[in-house]
């Protein structure tokens, strides 16, 4: 469904992603994990639009996206959380999901646009749908910003999700998480990707992505090192090699 | 921390609505008590209260616009140059116009300004209004140089020099565009708007187009700058480039700053206070702008959220005690 | 020859009122809309020490002497504003520039008090010309060139060559990576921000002498500053002097043309025009 083909982007003399392809099937979780510098914020800046690749392209469900800007390709359906994460911290949980939500709207400048009072609507709905969904509904009147900083995460994927994605790009979503709270994110990732949603993720921690997706990608030096089920991916010695230098491979072979 | 009351809610716009109602019922107490002097006072007061409201409609998508008072120039000459010979339009007709050319040259504008953020902003828009005020001093054929056009004319249901049906007028438009922004502001693309000037990256991502939603709230903000420019000329009977200085400029923002911008009654209140101030100190007036260069100072340093951050706090405040009694 | 020493005469006085805020943009991110009228106090301090002190010891010294003055008033509203005002709003640049704002029109009421609304002006203490070819240029416009010339050099090796221009480039360039490389951010942006308002001190006492002394005279002055700065490009001083130039050969040409009367509406337009193609300025850096 969303395919990159020889993705590739320099800046100035630093080759930060390198001829990278890569291809998420519809309705799976797949993962991009690689050790740090590796290049997996560029592609997915590259991916959701914030960069332009140097060569190369990337296609949602086989039409041409790369170039498109951040805007455009939301609107298309594919929408993205950032590693450091980003939420309308003054508004309360359900304004900022809400948000989301009349982002998501596809109409163009419609005339009930500009009518007030939009609380009611097919938007609040969806709002709250996204908030149940992500086990938001106990904080629904509190101010967002005030949240801990692992349910501050968990809003920003109900705001990505209020903007009906039909492919979510999510950036580190289980970085700096409790046990507890990583056991809950990844469990409600895996009921997004139940109802349908495409998921492709960005992520660090090696064990809730052996766990969590269907397919994994592993990238280094802006490359592609191997690409499999996550069971193919733990065997894979150059994978082991990237992550742990030769001599930690060899240690942990021997 | 409870957020006090919701952007959005009804009851913030019908308290909003009621604020533009009590202003509206206050000046008009005034003025019909009050001196000639003070009904000259009250109507430029209320031009500024257009002025402030139009304003802050283009903060809400987070800059801080320094032409809005050139544009508010633009509005003003249109009413000039099209109410008399050749074109003799009718003047209530002309404060529509200059509405409307307020607004097309603030679009056409909004392509080297909007494409800047934060400081560079507001320093192309200090730009954009030094440029449109030069074109109102050299241009002198149209706008006949640094003296300016005279002889400007009330709309014809306005008899001449009756300050009070003028202030009727002024008072309505106030209403019906107060009515407005509220309406707009309450909106999806209002909230939409609010979005892009809380955080614009994050909304970007959402689907929204943010060069898009910041024109439409500038263009939107300067069409009413350019009415209450049309209407202060009208009331002056001239328009000289001197009308929309930087003092004037500091003015409105001072009267945000303090006042505050979150909702509407906000930068009202905050104009209230400053108008007070400079009468206060008529006599002396070379000391208005260090009073008010003080209250901005103190404002940014320790009410940063305004006259509007004193109200909620002192409603929290009573909203607690009453929980405890 | 003679438009070639007007151009360079006119960059030079563009420097002077651009160089400090250049420095201050450039490092804190920060307007400080108040560097006007430190220039406008500059020039005051100049005004009194001739006044005061010249028949003692003659003009030429006093007027020396009144860059020191400058420079301790200015640096001392620095470092005031630096502590009141930049600390607590580091984070908002649009607050702090509203914040200067309302301090510049407070202390150029506070001038108008104490020296009165009516311009003074200073004969200059290096009086006569120089000849050079058929072209003449007043000693005193040279003075101020090589000065200003000399601030920039001097600015330009402090940056570059040494240990504490080192933290400030730093601190321009990566506020956070500046921190973990143990720079102090907040003793950097203090110095530099005493540094630009003693610049802007200092050129205000050299540029004394050149046209008149009015509290009103730092408005002006600022309003050229930022168009050369935004065209300049943020964060580059080496981009303010281009633009200065830029506009020194610009107006120089306009005034010998007699288009004079549009000097301000062409500045503002090419700013514009700038700012549309280049919204970071010519050798500006990208946010």
């Amino acid at each position: 469904m969303l395919e990159a083909k020889g993705l590739s982007r320099s800046f100035g003399k630093l080759v930060a992603v390198d001829g990278l392809d890569l291809s998420v099937g519809r309705g799976t979780i797949h993962g991009l994990i690689g050790p740090n510098g590796s290049g997996k914020s560029t592609t997915m800046n590259l991916i959701s639009g914030s960069l332009k690749p140097s060569a190369g392209q990337v296609s949602l469900n086989d039409c041409r996206i790369d170039g498109k800007s951040q805007d455009a390709l939301a609107r298309d359906g594919l929408i993205r959380t950032f590693q450091l994460t980003r939420v309308f911290a003054e508004l309360t949980v359900f304004e900022a999901v809400r948000l989301g939500a009349l982002a998501g709207d596809r109409g163009r400048l419609n005339w009930r646009a500009v009518l007030p009072f939009p609380k009611r609507g097919p938007s609040a709905d969806r709002a709250m749908q996204a908030i149940e969904k992500m086990g938001l509904g106990d904080v629904v009147n509190q101010v967002a910003g005030s949240l801990p900083g692992g349910r501050q995460r968990v809003l920003s994927i109900a705001t990505a999700l209020a903007a009906s994605p039909q492919c979510l790009l999510l950036d580190e979503p289980l970085a700096g998480l409790t046990a507890t709270e990583k056991a809950d994110v990844a469990t409600r990732i895996e009921l997004l990707r139940d109802e349908g949603i495409t998921i492709l993720l960005v992520e660090h921690d090696m064990k809730s992505v052996m766990r969590l997706c269907d397919r994994v990608t592993v990238i280094n030096f802006g490359q592609r090192v191997a690409d499999g089920s996550p069971a193919e991916i733990g065997r894979n010695e150059a994978v082991i090699k990237a992550y742990l230098g030769e001599k930690g491979a060899r240690h942990a072979a021997g | 921390m409870q957020l006090f009351a919701k952007l959005d809610s009804p009851r913030t716009v019908v308290l909003d609505l009621v604020t533009v109602l009590v202003v509206i019922a206050g000046v008009s107490v005034l003025a019909a008590v009050g001196s000639s002097y003070l009904q000259g006072a009250l109507v430029i007061f209320s031009i500024n209260a257009v002025l402030v409201i139009s304003y802050r409609t283009i903060t809400t998508m987070g800059g801080w616009s320094f032409a809005h008072v050139a544009i508010m120039g633009v509005g003003g000459y249109a009413v000039a140059v099209l109410s008399k010979p050749p074109m003799d339009i009718p003047v209530a007709v002309t404060f529509a116009l200059g509405g409307l050319a307020a607004g097309l040259v603030s679009a056409l504008l909004a392509y080297p300004v909007l494409r800047t953020r934060q400081y560079y902003f507001f320093l192309s828009t200090f730009a954009a209004g030094e440029a449109l005020r030069q074109c109102f001093i050299q241009f002198r054929q149209l706008t006949g140089g640094t003296s300016g056009i005279a002889f400007i004319e009330y709309p014809a249901f306005v008899q001449t020099g009756d300050t009070l049906q003028f202030l009727a007028l002024v008072l309505a438009v106030f209403f019906l565009l107060g009515l407005f922004y509220l309406m707009f502001d309450a909106s999806e693309t209002g909230m939409k708007i609010r979005a892009v000037g809380l955080d614009e990256t994050l909304s970007q991502s959402l689907g929204m187009n943010p060069w898009r939603l910041r024109a439409l709230s500038f263009v939107l903000g300067s069409v009413g700058a350019g009415v209450a420019g049309g209407l202060l000329v009208s009331y002056n009977g001239i328009v000289a480039p001197a009308d929309f200085s930087p003092e004037l400029m500091f003015k409105i923002v001072a009267a945000c700053i303090v006042g505050g911008t979150r909702r509407l009654y906000g930068p009202i209140l905050g104009l209230t206070f400053l108008t007070i101030v400079e009468e206060a100190f008529r006599g002396v007036p070379e000391y208005v702008p260090l009073v008010w260069g003080g209250l901005v100072l103190a404002a940014t340093l320790y009410v940063p959220n305004g006259l509007e951050g004193l109200v909620d706090r002192l409603r929290a405040s009573l909203v607690r005690r009453r929980r405890h009694a | 020859m003679q438009i070639a020493l007007n151009i360079l005469s006119l960059t030079s006085f563009y420097m002077c009122f651009a160089l400090g805020l250049a420095l201050v943009f450039g490092v804190m991110r920060v307007i400080n809309f108040a560097h006007g009228e430190f220039y406008m106090l500059g020039a005051y301090s100049a005004f009194l020490c001739v006044s005061l002190i010249g028949p003692t010891t003659g003009a030429l010294t006093a007027y020396i002497m009144s860059f020191a003055a400058a420079a301790i008033v200015t640096g001392l509203l620095g470092v005031l504003l630096y502590l009141v005002v930049v600390r607590k709003l580091m984070d908002k640049p649009l607050t702090i520039f509203i914040a200067t704002l309302a301090l510049s029109y407070m202390l150029q009421v506070v001038v108008v008090e104490l020296f009165g609304p009516v311009g003074r002006s200073l004969p200059s203490p290096i009086p006569g010309i120089v000849r050079i070819g058929d072209a003449i240029l007043p000693w005193s416009r040279v003075f101020v060139i090589v000065a200003i010339s000399t601030l920039s050099v001097g600015l330009w090796f402090l940056l570059m060559r040494s240990d504490v221009g080192r933290r400030v480039r730093a601190v321009a360039q990566n506020p956070t990576g500046a921190v973990l490389q143990g720079v102090s951010v907040t003793r950097v942006g203090m110095m530099t921000l005493v540094a630009g308002s003693m610049i802007a001190g200092v050129s205000g006492a050299i540029m004394a002498p050149i046209g008149g002394i009015t509290p009103f005279m730092g408005a002006a002055a600022l309003w050229k500053a930022f168009i050369i700065i935004i065209v300049g490009g943020i964060g580059s001083i080496w981009g303010a002097v281009a633009a200065a130039f830029l506009f020194g050969t610009i107006d120089t040409f306009m005034t010998v043309a007699g288009a004079g009367r549009y000097l301000a509406l062409t500045n503002a337009v090419i700013m514009l025009g700038v700012l549309s193609v280049m919204p970071s300025g010519l050798f500006g850096e990208k946010e």
